[in-house]
C-alpha cells in the first residue's frame, strides 16, 4: 500500500507487477481470478457486493442456462442494467461462452432501445425490471410492440428481428408474466447443460473472439457500435493499468456507467485484470455516496469531475473522512493533501470507445510546468499516434493542429454495419476526428472536435483556443462554435456561462487584444449553466446550441 | 450504388428481377433460372429464420456439388448467417476440426455421398463439437416459414460488412486455415476478375470445380451470380460425355482442369463436335488450333482462398507484351501488392521476395486468430508465395516460401527448376523438392517422360539446362501424373513425394 501522508508516492517498476501470462479471454480470467482472490470483493454498489468467487459461481449458472436456451459463441447478448452486481454476472455469463455482450445505455428511450437492440442485431436481452423512475419492461414494451410477456416465448418482431428471447430481474411471482420472460428462467434451465459442457464450450473460447460492442454516446451522429476483441481489450487494460499503477492492492471509485467504455473497461474490466476492487454508488443524494466512501475507502478515483461536483455541497461533507482517496481525477472529493494546487498543470487523458478506453496520456502524476499546461501526453502502449491535415492527409509538423489519427492492435475490430475500408485508411490508421497539436517533446494538446473547427472566411480556428482565452482573460466558461454564415460560409460564436450580465463591448476589446481579427467571436449569447443543452451522456448539445444562435 | 451495398442477397433480388429468365445454374440435365433460383431461396431463408437462423449463425455446408448446394447456400446468406462449406472428402477428424474452428451452429448434410455415411460420421464427432445445435439432412430441410414479415426484415438487415463464409484451405501441409470474407470483399473480389477472365453478363461457362472449395466457391458460383452469368456445372464424367455437355449446352468458356482440357482434345469425340460456342478465353487445349495461343503468350491467373480467388490476371484472349511473358498479370482493383523482404521491407522492381497484399478484397480474418498476428501494421497479409513484380507492375510467381530450401548454401526453389524441367522436350511433367540425403538437403525430381527417357538421360539433359546445385541428385520416373502423391484437396502432398524421392535412384555419377 501507498503510505496515506504522501500525496504521489514514487513510481518505480517495482511497484507494479505485471502479470506476464494475463488470461486473454474472459473465461480464463474469470477463473484465474476467481482462484487467486476468493471471497475477495470484485465490486460494492452501495449496499450490494459480489465477490471474485460469487463472480465466477453465479455467471456459471446463468451461462449453464444461456446453453440451455440455444446461446453460444457469436450469439449477441444485450444487457440492460445499472451498475449493480446483475450487470457484471450477466456480461460474465454471456462472454465466458464467447457470446459477445452488448451493454445497452440505461438512459434510452423506447425509440433508441429499439434502434440499439435492432442495429447490434441483438438475439437474446437480459435487463433488470426497474432502476430509479425507469420502468424497463414498460419501455420495452414500448419499444418492441411485438412484446407480449403473458404469452410464451420467443419473440417475433419485424423490429428487432433477430430478438427472440428477454429475460427479466425480479419479476417472479407476477401473474401477468409467464416463466419464460424472467432472468430466473435461465437459472432454473441451467440444470440442462451439466458442467462438462459449459467446460466444452469455455475450451472453444479464443482471443480473437469478439467480446462486446460497446455503442458511442452519439454526441454528433447516431450512436455506432464498436466491437472489441477478448485478447485485445484485456491486453489493452492491462497495459492502462501498468501506467496508472493500479494493482491488486487498489480499490477504485468510479461512477461511469459500465454500458459506455470508461465503465466497461477503464473501471470494470480494468479492475478485475487488476485483481482490484471496485466500488460505485448509484444513490441520487451526496450523504449516500459519502457513506460508501466512507465505509469502502477506496484508494483511487476515476471518472468525470461533474459526476461528482455536487457532493461537497452537501453539509455532512466537512467531517468526513475520505482520506483513503490518494490518487485519481476526481478532485472535488479527494482529500486537500491528494489534490493538485492547479489541476491544469496535471497531464490529460484522451479515451475513446474506439481504443477500448484511454489512447493518449503518460503515467506521470507530477505537476507539469507552465509551457506544458493541457498536456495529454503521448500515446499509450501498442497504440501509434499521428496528426495529419484534416484536408490534404499529410503529416503535420509540430505545432500545427490537425487529426489526431491512430494504429495498434488495441484499437477496436471496427463498427457494426461498416466495412474495415470505410473506417480505416489503407495503411490501417483510424482517423479519430478530434484536433490536436503535437510539439516537439511529443506532448499532444487538444484542439476540440475536427468537425467544430470553425471555418470563417477561408481560415481555421480552434473553438478550444477561443474558450482558452476567454476563460484565460475573462474568467467565463464558454462553448465557441461556428454559426452559418451565407458570406464566411461560418461565423465564430461563443456562448458565455454567466448567471450574471456580461460586458460584451469590453469582453470584444479584450480579445481583440489577444486573438486574431478572424478568431474573434462575432456572435454572443450568455446562458445559465442550467440553460446550456445537454445529451443525455452529459454532453454538449452542439446542434441545439447552435440553433439557439439561429433563434436569437 | 456499389454492387457489393446490399450483400448476396441484394444480389440475388437484382438478378432475378433483372435476369429473371436467365439460367443461374446448369447441372447435368437440371437447371435453374435467376426467378426460380430467387423465389427458392427466399423460401428456404424464411424456413431457416423459422428454425433460428441469424447472424450470428454459422452453417455448415456437407454436400455435392449441384443446384442443391447454391440453394441452401444462398437461403443461408440471405437470413445473415455465415456459410460454413465442408469437403464431401473429409475423414472424421478433419471434419471435427474444421467443425470446431467455424464453431458452426448448424449443419446442413447429404446423407450419403460416394460410399460415404456422412450423417454416421457427423454423428461420431458430434460429442466434441458443442457448438454444433441442429443437423438437417439435405433431403429434410425446414419448411415452416417464420412468421410473417421476419425473414424479410432480418434479410434487410445484411450488409457488405457482414461475414459471408468461412472457406477453410490448407497449404501444402499446413493445418487447414479458416478464412472469413465478408459480403463485400467477396463480390468486389469476384468483380475485379470479371474482365481479365473474359466472364461477362449471359456467358455460359464451365467450372466443374467444387463448391466447398474456393475455386468452384469464390471463382464459379459467386463470380457467375456477379456477373449475371450462367454456371455449369457435372457430376463426374467421361471427356466424351463433358464435350456433350459443352456442346448441348452452347458453352462459351472452358475453366475446367488443364489436364481435363488435354483429356477432352485427345478424345476421339472431340473432333466431330460442335464447340463453336466456346470464346478464346478457354482453356488452349480445347480451342481450335488456329486460335489457340502461342505457349507462354497468356497470363497464368492467380490468387488464393485469402483473396477469394484470382486477385492477378491479365486477359485471357489477349497475349501479354513481351517483357511480361511468364507473369501472372497485374495485381486486379482492390488488391495491392507489396514484395517484402525477410524484414517485412519492400523490396523494389525485379527483386524477389514475400507476396504480400491488402485492400478491400482481402479477407477479414482468419478463425481463432488476432488480426495483428494475421496482418502487418500497415495491413499486409504475408502470403507465402515467393515473387518480384517488374517495372511495369507484372507480378512473376517463383513458388511457395516454405519449398524454397538451401544445397550448399545456395538458394534453390523448386518452381525454377520444374519450369527449366518442362521446358526440355523429354518432360510430360515434373514435380521437384528437397530430399534429404545424409542430413543435407538435395533436389530430387518425379518426372513424368514425354518418351521413354531413362534417369540417366534426364539428369544429363538437366545439367545442360540448370546450374549444378540446382540439379536434381535423386529422381523418380513415374509412368503418369496420377502416381503423384496428393493430399485431399488435389494438391501435391509434399511428404508424400519427399518419401517417394528419398528411396529413388542416384542417376549415374551424381554425387550427393
Amino acid at each position: 500500500m501507498f503510505p496515506t501522508e504522501e500525496a504521489a508516492p514514487p513510481m518505480t517498476s517495482e511497484t507494479v507487477r505485471c502479470e506476464d501470462d494475463l488470461p486473454l479471454t474472459v473465461t480464463a480470467l474469470v477463473h484465474r481470478r476467481a482462484e487467486q482472490y476468493g471471497t475477495k470483493r470484485l465490486v460494492v454498489c452501495d449496499d450490494e457486493s459480489l465477490t471474485y468467487v460469487e463472480a465466477e459461481r453465479d455467471s456459471a449458472e446463468l451461462a449453464r442456462g444461456l446453453l440451455a436456451v440455444g446461446a453460444g459463441k457469436g450469439t449477441r447478448v444485450g444487457l440492460l442494467f445499472p451498475n449493480t452486481p446483475a450487470f457484471v454476472v450477466s456480461w460474465l455469463a454471456a462472454t465466458r461462452i464467447g457470446a459477445v455482450a452488448v451493454p445497452l445505455s440505461t438512459f434510452s428511450t423506447a425509440v433508441e432501445l429499439a434502434d440499439l437492440l435492432r442495429r447490434a442485431d441483438v438475439d437474446m436481452l437480459l435487463s433488470a425490471r426497474s432502476f430509479r423512475s425507469h420502468d424497463y419492461v414498460e419501455t420495452l414494451g414500448r419499444a418492441i410492440p411485438e412484446l407480449d410477456l403473458g404469452a410464451p416465448a420467443p419473440l417475433w418482431s419485424t423490429t428487432v428481428p433477430s430478438l427472440r428471447r428477454v429475460f427479466v430481474s425480479d419479476i417472479h411471482g407476477d401473474d401477468a408474466v409467464v416463466d419464460d420472460w424472467q432472468l430466473d428462467e435461465l437459472r432454473r434451465r441451467a440444470g440442462e447443460v451439466d458442467d462438462d459442457v459449459l467446460a466444452a464450450v469455455e475450451a472453444e473460447v479464443s482471443p480473437a473472439d469478439p467480446m462486446v460492442v460497446v455503442h458511442t454516446s452519439g454526441s454528433t451522429s447516431a450512436p455506432k457500435g464498436v466491437v472489441h476483441g477478448q485478447g485485445p481489450l484485456l491486453r489493452h487494460q492491462q497495459n492502462l493499468n501498468e501506467r496508472r499503477h493500479f494493482t491488486d492492492d487498489e480499490i477504485l471509485f468510479a461512477n461511469s456507467p459500465w454500458f459506455w467504455i470508461g465503465g466497461f473497461a477503464y473501471a470494470l474490466l480494468g479492475s478485475m485484470v487488476a485483481g482490484g476492487g471496485l466500488v460505485c454508488s448509484n444513490a441520487s443524494d451526496a450523504a449516500t455516496v459519502l457513506d460508501v466512501l466512507e465505509r469502502e475507502r477506496p484508494t483511487m478515483t476515476n471518472g468525470f469531475a461533474a459526476s461528482v461536483a455536487h457532493i461537497p455541497d452537501d453539509p455532512t461533507f466537512a467531517g468526513r473522512d475520505l482520506s483513503s482517496m490518494r490518487r485519481g481525477n476526481l478532485y472535488p472529493i479527494m482529500p486537500a493533501d491528494a489534490r493538485p494546487a492547479d489541476p491544469g498543470l496535471r497531464y490529460n487523458m484522451l479515451g475513446m470507445t474506439e481504443a477500448g478506453g484511454v489512447c493518449l496520456g503518460t503515467e506521470d502524476e507530477t505537476e507539469l510546468p507552465e509551457e506544458r499546461r493541457g498536456s495529454f501526453g503521448g500515446p499509450v502502449t501498442g497504440l501509434e499516434s499521428r496528426i495529419v491535415d484534416p484536408d490534404t492527409g499529410v503529416a503535420c509538423a509540430p505545432g500545427e493542429v490537425g487529426v489526431l489519427q491512430l494504429r495498434g492492435p488495441f484499437l477496436m475490430e471496427g463498427y457494426l454495419g461498416r466495412e474495415r475500408l470505410e473506417v480505416f485508411d489503407a495503411d490501417q490508421w483510424y482517423p479519430t476526428g478530434d484536433l490536436f497539436h503535437v510539439d516537439d517533446a511529443g506532448h499532444h494538446y487538444f484542439h476540440g472536435r475536427a468537425g467544430d473547427m470553425i471555418k470563417t472566411g477561408g481560415a481555421n480556428v480552434s473553438p478550444r483556443e477561443v474558450e482558452g482565452v476567454i476563460a484565460e482573460h475573462a474568467g467565463l466558461r464558454s462553448h465557441v462554435l461556428g454559426i452559418d454564415d451565407p458570406t464566411k460560409g461560418q461565423v465564430v460564436a461563443a456562448a458565455l456561462l454567466s448567471d450574471d450580465d456580461v460586458d460584451l463591448e469590453q469582453l470584444r476589446t479584450m480579445l481583440r487584444d489577444h486573438l486574431s481579427a478572424y478568431k474573434v467571436p462575432r456572435r454572443y449569447l450568455v446562458l445559465a449553466d442550467d440553460e446550456v443543452p445537454m445529451m443525455s451522456s452529459g454532453k454538449l448539445d452542439a446542434r441545439a446550441l447552435k440553433d439557439r444562435f439561429d433563434g436569437a | 450504388m456499389a454492387p457489393e451495398v446490399g450483400g448476396i442477397p441484394g444480389l440475388l433480388r437484382a438478378r432475378a428481377t433483372g435476369s429473371a429468365g436467365r439460367a443461374a445454374l446448369v447441372h447435368d440435365d437440371a437447371s435453374i433460372t435467376y426467378a426460380e433460383l430467387g423465389a427458392r431461396t427466399r423460401d428456404l431463408a424464411g424456413a431457416f429464420a423459422g428454425a433460428g437462423l441469424t447472424k450470428s449463425s454459422r452453417v455448415g455446408v456437407l454436400m455435392p456439388n449441384g443446384i442443391d448446394w447454391a440453394v441452401v447456400a444462398y437461403a443461408v446468406s440471405r437470413t445473415g448467417a455465415t456459410l460454413v462449406p465442408l469437403s464431401t472428402l473429409l475423414r472424421p477428424p478433419e471434419l471435427e476440426a474444421q467443425l470446431r474452428q467455424a464453431s458452426v451452429t448448424h449443419l446442413v448434410a447429404v446423407p450419403r455421398y460416394r460410399n460415404r455415411f456422412h450423417l454416421d460420421e457427423i454423428a461420431e464427432v458430434r460429442p466434441r463439437v458443442p457448438s454444433l445445435r441442429v443437423v438437417w439432412t439435405a433431403d429434410d430441410l425446414p419448411s415452416d416459414p417464420a412468421p410473417r414479415g421476419i425473414a424479410e426484415a432480418l434479410e434487410e438487415r445484411v450488409t457488405a460488412a457482414d461475414d459471408l463464409a468461412i472457406l477453410f484451405t490448407s497449404g501444402s501441409r499446413g493445418v487447414p486455415k479458416g478464412v472469413i470474407h465478408t459480403h463485400g470483399n467477396a463480390i468486389r473480389a469476384a468483380a475485379s476478375g470479371l474482365d481479365a477472365r473474359c466472364i461477362g453478363p449471359g456467358e455460359r461457362i464451365y467450372i466443374p470445380m467444387p463448391f466447398f472449395w474456393t475455386g468452384g466457391f469464390a471463382s464459379g458460383l459467386i463470380t457467375a451470380l456477379v456477373a449475371g452469368a450462367t454456371l455449369l456445372i457435372e457430376s463426374e464424367s467421361t471427356p466424351a460425355e463433358t464435350i456433350a455437355f459443352l456442346e448441348r449446352e452452347r458453352a462459351t468458356l472452358f475453366r475446367g482442369w488443364p489436364d481435363q482440357a488435354a483429356r477432352i482434345a485427345a478424345d476421339p469425340a472431340f473432333s466431330s463436335a460442335d464447340l463453336s460456342s466456346l470464346g478464346p478465353g478457354s482453356l488452349p487445349a480445347i480451342q481450335p488450333p488456329e486460335q489457340r495461343p502461342t505457349p507462354g503468350t497468356r497470363a497464368n491467373t492467380f490468387g488464393m482462398t485469402e483473396t477469394f480467388g484470382p486477385y492477378c490476371g491479365s486477359r485471357l484472349d489477349t497475349d501479354l507484351p513481351p517483357s511480361a511473358r511468364g507473369s501472372c498479370g497485374k495485381p486486379f482493383d482492390g488488391v495491392e501488392v507489396r514484395i517484402l523482404d525477410d524484414n517485412g521491407h519492400e523490396r523494389g522492381p525485379g527483386e524477389q521476395g514475400e507476396i504480400a497484399v491488402r485492400g478491400p478484397n482481402v479477407m477479414r480474418g482468419i478463425v481463432g486468430r488476432l488480426r495483428s498476428e494475421i496482418f502487418t501494421r500497415d495491413g499486409y497479409y504475408r502470403t507465402g508465395d515467393l515473387g518480384h513484380l517488374d517495372a511495369d507492375g507484372y507480378l512473376f510467381y517463383a513458388g511457395r516460401v516454405d519449398d524454397m530450401f538451401k544445397v550448399s548454401g545456395a538458394t534453390v526453389y523448386p518452381s525454377e527448376v520444374e519450369a527449366a524441367l518442362h521446358a526440355s522436350p523429354l518432360v510430360a511433367r515434373a514435380f521437384v523438392t528437397n530430399v534429404s540425403d545424409n542430413g543435407a538437403d538435395t533436389v530430387g525430381a518425379a518426372v513424368v517422360p514425354s518418351g521413354d527417357a531413362t534417369v540417366d538421360d534426364l539428369y544429363a539433359d538437366a545439367r545442360e539446362r540448370l546450374s549444378a546445385f540446382k540439379v536434381p541428385k535423386r529422381w523418380a520416373v513415374l509412368a503418369s501424373v496420377d502416381d503423384v502423391p496428393r493430399l485431399a484437396t488435389g494438391k501435391v502432398d509434399k511428404t508424400g513425394l519427399q518419401a517417394l524421392l528419398t528411396s529413388a535412384p542416384r542417376p549415374t555419377g551424381a554425387t550427393p
